[in-house]
This record gives structure tokens, sequence and C-alpha cells, in this order.
């Protein structure tokens, strides 16, 4: 371990990587709804999000959503529809999906669903007792799954290095080209902005299990 | 930052991680969609962490007409690889049934990013149609199915109740022996307006009844080993080289090391023709006709006892209409083959100097085909559906058959005059291995036949409210919903602006499909479809030797469900008895097939049953039925993927088509008016008549299309060229079969569809080769990359079908759809025009070759 760490900073840490890990999984699982955007705005989550400092990169996508939620402060329903379209055409369609959200379509030379991190990843949710809700007719690498999967272990003292392992296997090895694909074609400053966190907290939660797990 | 700072600093903000936590907890609605993980035991872990690798069949569905081997590697619902044909050593009598490229990018199709997930219904989309404009560019919302199916029962059900059934105009299709679910819900529900009509088969389907007497496939062909018994090949359109699989082009090989002399006439230098043919001769899309007239007048005027061309012993014994003193009963002695040919009827003799001009053959080579057709025995002639593929396009059919008659090449060893397409192709003899039947009795649309609408003018149908119900007979239409269970007809089917204009008519479509085609994309709602893989399996035959045996290869990917359970939550919704929508489950028919399933003996004596069936069989398939005893076991089956029946030269299975006709016409009549060829056909012209489009003729005399060769001038006569001057003609590819598989990025990056020009035309327009071009007429404009290639004759472009119509911001078809230049120019009896003309011009927007296109992609 590099710094000597007590029970209470472990929960602390565990805290806050559970914290970063749902909202993000709430964010990427499926079209929000009105209630998750107003609670999202109303609580000043994103404000709080873990590992923001100055200029880095969650900070910057918090910006974007913090402007986004200015924005349309007063029109909650255009806040809605705006971001479940974004969902949609982003992850859902139509007509192209400009950012796939699955593992193999990123790391498989053929780009396609089901391919092997699909299942590389379902072993590893198995080692834990977890399938996807859906199983088997959900790909198991959406990255609504690598999110609840790692939100999962970082509830569990026991899983530090699983969990650091699952990130240099998986999400770390595509989150940043999916992250580029949102910021590409996203058309709210919302999902820009998560796509923004999203990469930024994988690459600063990897830091902190290397600091913790030496 | 450190480790220490970093916690520290979260402290300070874990107000906010407490917010969350208990706002979350407040938060219960979900949708059931979240793609997230949950908890099972370690039991259920351990069995799925188990699950083995299998080897699956997993054959093409399409309908190229090929039926070849696929067999999918499935590991825990994960196909890891394919593999084709193994199932026994490969030969030229008894070959492997080996799949082409589009076969092994199945795999892309059923699990590529671009399948339909879930049912979506178009944004904008409300009762009545909301803004029907933005059809085809909408946005799309993720809806349960539940509420998918309540929409589509409800629209069904008012447009029913306030417009009648006729007002609910239903695609849907009996294919490979199933299907046809929602021709079962809507017949139950009191009826639906439905189409006919001839499309790839153009107008053979409907005149070689008139003419030969039969309707079928394999038209006049012999067996497959027949062909090396040719002195003379003719590929007549056919080119089987890029659309033809498993093993047309070997049977074409092994005749030319036979010996067979192959010419290939056809408006490009097809792949197949540098293979394998002696000679190409060019010829311009629709106008087969005037070649074959000019040959049959080279060969009246040259025919002589010491250069026989003509077998008159045929065509006196078995044939009638030829020339005068062979008239059926009641026709007009002058209206003969002999006397049009010769001019006698009209003043115009058909000369090769008269066809040269239409057909663009030289005439010289018209000469020598002529002769080499006439003084060769015996010459086997494969055209495809192509050439009648046109509108009045009925005199091929009486043309061809002619010729084959004049030259005696029927029902000899060696000689046939016929089409060569789908699975069909170069196999002729009736079926040596067939399933048998679902066991499912057909649905009678409540709706009479007589007003059932023709697919060669349907778009226009419901645009003006109109359609043709036979000579004189326009009968009114308000269709009001459009409900596609099937194909890709937006894209496929002649007039695609049309198509999409009837389109953004009507309040409401829904489309079953597993990817966004065409039809899925001009729709309101669609349901997402398993494919083949994911359903209880299939039976292929349609083949002469092969039947193929498909077990579900995965689960079904997403929501996606089988038509059947639509048809069935459609049919509860509208108060139907399902046992009447669903009275035989899908794994109870296939069970049916296989059980019914007679191949013919070894002696060719008759059929006998194929499988042996044992009680532990059905009861391990979960289906009812008899124990049977058989040639094969069904684990056999089940393991090899297909029976294919073993073949040798000169076995029991040789087939002659026609032989007992030709021997003895009197005894053995054809399904012909008066029993012989209907070279005077006079039942086919009062089939045209009646059907309400255009005067039928008895004879084969030669009409050019609305938009064929002709068309292309503004005074053909002086020769001077029209607004249109080139032809164009859409061909199957080897990257798709007609509206599948060609959104695969496989196959996209290995076989592009360029449009293909002769230099001669790039040169007068100043375009150059990978030019982005526009093509364009009075009916749509195309974007294509530009290929220039001495393979294509002047005056003619190819384009490559089968792509889905996609509408750029200036209303042009950048995907590469051929119909966008066709126009509605129905014909009768029941065809449906492919053939267009138009002006190429560069476009001023490049656009990037297909592979490089992102995916159509919706949830």
């Amino acid at each position: 371990m590099g710094e000597k760490l007590n029970s209470d900073d472990l929960k602390i840490i565990m805290e806050m990587r559970q914290y970063g890990y749902d909202v993000l999984k709430k964010v990427f699982y499926v079209e929000p709804s009105k209630e998750l955007l107003q609670t999202m705005r109303d609580n000043e989550i994103f404000e709080g999000f873990p590992f923001r400092e100055e200029g880095n990169l969650i900070d910057t996508g918090i910006n974007f959503i913090t402007k986004f939620f200015a924005d349309k402060k007063d029109n909650d329903d255009e806040m809605t529809s705006e971001v479940r379209w974004d969902f949609t055409q982003l992850f859902v369609g139509p007509y192209a999906l400009p950012a796939p959200p699955w593992e193999s379509v990123y790391r498989s030379n053929e780009h396609l669903l089901y391919q092997d991190t699909a299942f590389e990843v379902r072993k590893e949710y198995l080692k834990y007792n977890f399938i996807p809700k859906n199983y088997p007719h959900e790909a198991d690498d959406h990255i609504g799954f690598e999110l609840d999967f790692l939100l999962q272990l970082a509830g569990n003292e026991g899983a530090l290095k699983d969990s650091r392992k699952f990130l240099n296997d998986h999400l770390s090895q595509w989150v940043s080209e999916f992250s580029r694909d949102i910021q590409k074609y996203a058309l709210t400053e919302f999902y820009r902005g998560a796509g923004i966190i999203l990469k930024g907290f994988v690459l600063e939660d990897m830091n902190l299990l290397g600091e913790i797990l030496g | 930052m450190g480790l220490i700072d970093t916690i520290s600093k979260f402290k300070l903000g874990r107000r906010a991680f407490l917010k969350w936590s208990a706002a979350v907890s407040a938060l219960t609605a979900l949708t059931g969609y979240e793609n997230e993980l949950k908890k099972i035991t370690p039991a259920e872990a351990q069995e799925i962490s188990q699950e083995k690798g299998e080897w699956k069949n997993a054959p093409c569905w399409h309908n190229c007409g090929g039926r070849c081997h696929i067999k999918a590697l499935v590991s825990g619902g994960k196909i890891v690889r394919l593999k084709t044909d193994d199932t026994h050593p490969d030969s030229i009598d008894y070959p492997q049934l080996r799949a082409c490229a589009r076969g092994h990018a199945q795999r892309q199709q059923v699990a590529g990013p671009d399948r339909l997930k879930y049912p979506m219904k178009r944004t904008h989309w409300t009762h009545g149609g909301g803004d029907k404009s933005l059809r085809g560019r909408d946005t799309w919302e993720r809806i349960s199915w539940d509420e998918a199916l309540d929409i589509v029962a409800s629209e069904i059900r008012e447009s029913k109740e306030k417009y009648g059934p006729k007002s609910i105009f239903l695609m849907d299709e009996n294919f490979n022996n199933q299907g046809g679910e929602i021709f079962r819900v809507l017949g139950l529900y009191g009826g639906y307006m439905s189409k006919y009509g001839s499309r790839s088969r153009g107008a053979w389907r409907q005149a070689m009844r008139p003419i030969f007497g039969y309707d079928r496939k394999f038209h006049n062909q012999n067996d497959r080993l027949d062909l090396v018994k040719a002195k003379l090949i003719l590929l007549w359109g056919s080119n089987p080289a890029w659309n033809s699989y498993p093993s047309a082009m070997n049977n074409l090989i092994r005749a030319k090391e036979a010996g067979a002399k192959i010419i290939a006439i056809d408006p490009m230098y097809t792949t197949t023709a540098s293979v394998i043919a002696d000679e190409y001769i060019p010829i311009r899309p629709a106008t087969d006709t005037p070649l074959i007239l000019a040959m049959a007048y080279v060969m009246l005027k040259e025919d002589s006892p010491e250069k026989p061309m003509i077998d008159w012993d045929f065509l006196n014994r078995c044939t009638v209409g030829f020339d005068s003193e062979h008239m059926p009963e009641g026709a007009d002695p002058k209206l003969n083959f002999k006397d049009y040919v010769l001019g006698n009827l009209d003043g115009l003799p058909k000369t090769p100097e008269w066809a040269s001009k239409i057909c663009g053959t030289p005439v010289d080579t018209i000469y020598r085909l002529a002769r080499e057709v006439g003084l060769t025995k015996p010459v086997t002639a494969l055209f495809a559906w192509n050439s009648a593929r046109a509108d009045k396009a009925t005199h091929v059919c009486l043309a061809q058959t002619t010729l084959a008659a004049m030259t005696g090449n029927v029902g000899i060893a060696g000689g046939a005059f016929s089409c060569s397409c789908q699975e069909r192709s170069t196999e002729g003899g009736p079926a040596l291995v067939a399933p048998g039947s679902t066991g499912v009795k057909a649905i009678k649309n409540p709706i009479p036949n007589s007003e059932r609408m023709c697919a060669n003018e349907h778009w226009r149908a419901i645009l003006t409210g109109k359609y043709t119900a036979g000579q004189g007979d326009k009968k009114d239409l308000d269709v009001h919903v459009i409900y596609h269970a099937h194909s890709n007809i937006v894209s496929q089917t002649a007039n695609t602006m049309e198509s999409i204009e009837a389109h953004k008519k009507v309040d409401f479509i829904v489309t079953h499909q597993f990817l966004l085609n065409s039809n899925a994309m001009f729709s309101d709602v669609v349901l997402p479809i398993t494919t083949p893989w994911e359903r209880d399996g299939m039976v292929l035959g349609g083949a002469r030797e092969v039947i193929i045996w498909t077990q579900k290869v995965i689960d079904p990917l997403f929501e996606a469900k089988d038509d059947g359970w639509i048809a069935l939550e459609l049919g509860k919704r509208l108060g139907l008895d399902p046992k009447e929508v669903e009275p035989v489950s899908l794994k109870q028919q296939n069970f049916n097939m296989l059980a019914g399933a007679k191949v013919a003996k070894p002696d060719n004596s008759g059929m006998e049953t194929l499988l042996t069936i044992t009680a532990d069989d059905i009861k391990a398939m979960g289906v009812e039925g008899q124990p049977q005893q058989g040639r094969i076991t069904l684990s056999e089956l089940r393991e090899a993927g297909s029976y294919q029946v073993p073949r040798k030269m000169d076995d029991a299975f040789y087939y002659i088509n026609n032989k007992s006709f030709r021997d003895d016409p009197e005894k053995n009549p054809l399904k012909t008016r008066d029993g012989k060829i209907q070279i005077y056909c006079g039942e086919l012209a009062e089939m045209v008549t009646k059907a309400g489009w255009n005067e039928g003729h008895p004879i084969a005399i030669y009409e050019p299309s609305t938009e064929g060769y002709e068309a292309t001038f503004s005074d053909f006569e002086k020769g001077i060229k029209g607004k249109y001057p080139l032809q164009v003609c859409s061909v199957h590819v080897p990257r798709g079969a007609h509206g599948n598989v060609s959104n695969s990025l496989w196959l996209r990056e290995a076989f592009p569809i360029p449009l293909l020009m002769n230099p001669a035309d790039a040169n007068s327009r100043g375009l150059k080769e990978d030019d982005t071009v526009k093509i364009f007429n009075d009916h749509g404009t195309v974007v294509r990359r530009l290929h220039i290639t001495e393979r294509v004759m002047p005056g003619v472009v190819m384009l490559g079908e089968g792509s889905w119509v996609q509408l750029n911001e200036d209303g042009y078809d950048i995907g590469g759809c051929p119909n966008v230049l066709t126009g509605t120019f129905p014909s009768g009896p029941d065809i449906e025009s492919f053939v267009s003309i138009a002006e190429v011009a560069k476009y001023d927007k490049p656009s990037l070759p297909d592979a490089l296109w992102p995916q159509r992609i919706i949830f």
C-alpha cells in the first residue's frame, strides 16, 4: 500500500467510488427520467463529484453540465426531452449510432456485438454472482453493466484488486474512444459533459487504486 | 494530488454524497430497460459459466436462391466462428455446398450493432399520422412491447371500423414454407388489401403456362449433369458467378471442360463471361426480342436441306402458330410468326440490320450467332429473368420459346432453352428431396382476389385512390394503414420515390424487421423481430438435391420476438382465437416438415420417407408426432445439417425435360390450350388485354418498353438523342441478396457498388474514375461513385441492386437504390417494369465509399 489508510479513510474511499460510479451508471444505463435530472440539478450532485480539481477533465465536464442545467432551469420538460433524445441518438439510434455503448464494438476487429469482451466481462460478473438483468438478451459489455459492476465492487472492501483488474482489462481500454465519440456527437452539453466526466473519473479511479494497492 | 488530500477533500464534500443517496432512494420509477446487473445464486452463476461451445446449423435464409451450408460455433450465446460445408468430400458430381461471402457475413447481420433491438416509435407520430412529412427523417423513442402492440392493434381496429378492411394494405409472405403470420391475423379480423404480381420473374411467371404449360422455377431446364452434353451454351443475361451459389458455376465449368462452347450475351462483360465464355456478345437492356427475331430471320432465309437450321419436324408436330399452315383453331392464319419475321405482316422484315439498330449487337455478329445456333446441335440457352422484367415483355417469352422450337432444342439431351435463376440456377428436374408441409392451413383473405392491387402500380394506386381491376375497370381505394410484415419493398419495387410519397400519405405504418431497412425507415412503429438464427428452426427446400435443417442457433437478442408471437399478441388485442392465429407452433411446424420430408428412391421409381424418427426424438423436440422409419435418422440430419442426394453421371436421376412430350405430343399434351407449344398464344394475349393496361399480342411482336432504348432518343428514326440518353441496367451483385445483407460493412468493403460506365460515355461528359456522380431522370436522382470500364456497353450504365434508399438534403438517394430511377409502367398480365433511362453528371458533394458510412442503428 502506498500510503497508510485507516478504516475511516477506507470508508470514505468506498463512498467516493460508489458515488462516482452510481451517478455515472444512472447517466448511461437508460434514458434519464425528468425526476433523475431534477434530482441531479436540485441537489447539485455534479458539484460534489469526487476527484474534481480545477481544470481537470472532471471539472471541465461538470462545467458543461452546470451550464446545461442553468440554461434549462425554467423548462424541465425541454431539458428532459433534449437529454432523452440525446441519449437515444447517441446510444440507441436512429439512422446511425455515433457512440455505440458496448466495449466489443470498440475492441473487436469486426466491430460487432457479443464478441470476446462481452464474454470476458460476463465471467467477471459471475465471480461475484452477477449477471445482466435481461441475460442473455443484452450484450454484457454495455457501459451500464460495466459501471454497475464497478459500483457493486466499490461497496465491497475486499474487491479493490478486482476493481483495478476490471478497469485495466476492460473499461479503461475503450473509455477514451467512447468518450471522444460522445464529445464529438452529443447534441447537449449534458452528455458532452458526462462523456468527459466518465473518462476523467475512470482515469482518476485507476490512479487512486494504484496508490492504494501499490 | 495525494491520496490523503483526495480523501480529505471528499470528506468536506460528503454532503453531496449523502444528498445523492437519499435522493436516489426516492427515485423508484424504473422502466425495466436499465442496463444493470442482477444478483443470482452461486449455483446459477456456476451453470452459466459452464456453457460449452457447440456447432449449430446456421444457413442463410435469404432469397439469393443459394442453398448453402453454414455452421456456427456457439458458446454461451456467442457465435464464435462460422464454417461451411464439410459434411462430405467435395466432388463435381456430389459437390460441397459452400457458402459465399454473403453467407459468412450473416454473423455481422445477426449480431451487428445495427440490429433493431427494441420496439420504437417515431417521435412525432400521433393518431392520424402526426407530421407525416417527417417519415424517414424523424427522431425515435423506445417504447415497451405492450405500448407498441396496443398502438398497432388500435390503429388496425380503427382503420377497419372507419374505412373498411381494404384500408389496410398488408405486405406479408409465406417464405421458405413458413411465415405469413399477419396474413392470418388480418384474415381472421376481416381482411386486408393485398397485392399480386410478378416481381423478379417478370413476364416469365404468368406467360409460360399459356405458352408452354408450366409455372415453375426450374422452367424448362434439363438436369444439371446434362449440361455436359450441350455443344453450345448461351448465357443470356445470366451471371451466376455473382448471384447463384453454390454450384451453378461448377456445372458450367464442367460443361466447358467437356467441350461446350459458351457464348455470353449481356449488356456487360460479366465475371461469369470472363471466367468461362469463349465469346462475349453485347446487347442493350430489354432488346432481347429484336435479336431473337433477327436470328429467326437469318434461319428462315438460310435454312436448307444441305445446311438444316430449322427443326421442321418438331415445329409441325409439337407447336402451333409458326406458319399459316399450323395455326390454332379460330386464329387468323395471317398472324403467324414466320410471316411477322419476314415482314409480310407489317412490311418490315426483322433483319439483322433492323435488329442491330435497336439491340446494339453488330450486324455481322447477329448473322454469325444465328448460323451458329442454327447449325450446332444441341444448344442449351440459359436466360435470366431480367430479359422479361420490363413492361410489355411477354414477347420475350414468346420469342425465346419460338427460337427453342425452331432449333428443336426441346426435350433432347443437351438441348433446352430455359430460364436459369435462383434456387434452380442450372438445375432442372423435379425435386429429389423435399420437406413436408408445415401442417398450417392458410386463412383465406375475406377480400376476394378480384379486389387485389397489382404490384406493378400499388404505390400509384395508394396515391391516386384508384387501382386497375381489369380491362376498363378502375376501382376506388382508400388506404390508411400500411403493414410491412415482410420484405423491403420500399427499395425493391419499381418507383421508389412514388413509394415514399405513398408512405407519407397514410395515417399509420408498422414494420416487423431486425434492421432499419427501407420499410422500417419510413414507418411509425418498428417491431424488432428475431432472425431465423434465433427461432425454433427452419427447413429449407427449393433446390433439387438438398434440404437444409436449422435449429435455433442463439437466443433472441435484446427484445426481439418471433413474428408468430407478435401475431398472437395482436390477435389477443383484436379478440381473435389464439388457436386460429397460431394453430401449429413454429417448433411443431418444423417437425411436420421434417416428418413429411420425402426423398427419391435410389432407382427413381418414386419418393420415400427421408427420416427415421423415434419416440425419444419426438419427446426431446417437445412436439407431437408418431415414430416413423426412413432413410436416415433425425440425429444424422441434425449432425450434418442437411440431406443432399448423392449424384453421379448417368445415374437414375438424370432428367430431360419435355422428352415424353416431344416423343408423342398427342399422348403427352402440355397444359396449354391445345396441348402443344403455343407460338401463337391466344390465351396469353387475352390475359394481357383483360388485365387492363395494354393490348396483348398472340405472337412475339416486339414492343419497346416505355423507358427502353428507343426512349433515349427524341427522334429515334433520325438518331437524335433525348434528355436522358443512357439506359440504366440494374444488376444483382455479390454484395447482397435483393434488399438483404448489403448493409454489412464487411461486404461493403469487399464489394463496393459504383456506377459502371463505358469510357466513351465518361469522356464525353468529362467524368473521371471515382468521381461522385448523380444519375437522374424524371423519377429521381441517385448519387454514386463512378467506375469507368470497357466492360459495359456504350450508352448503358450499370447499377447494382439491393441498396436501401437514403435521401439527402437535396432529395437525392445516396444509398444507391436503382428503383429511384424506375417509373410506374404497369403492363399485363402483371409485369412490373425495372428498366429506366437517365443522364449522368458530376455531383458537387463528394461521397465516401459505402464501407466508410455509419450504419443505420436504432434500438
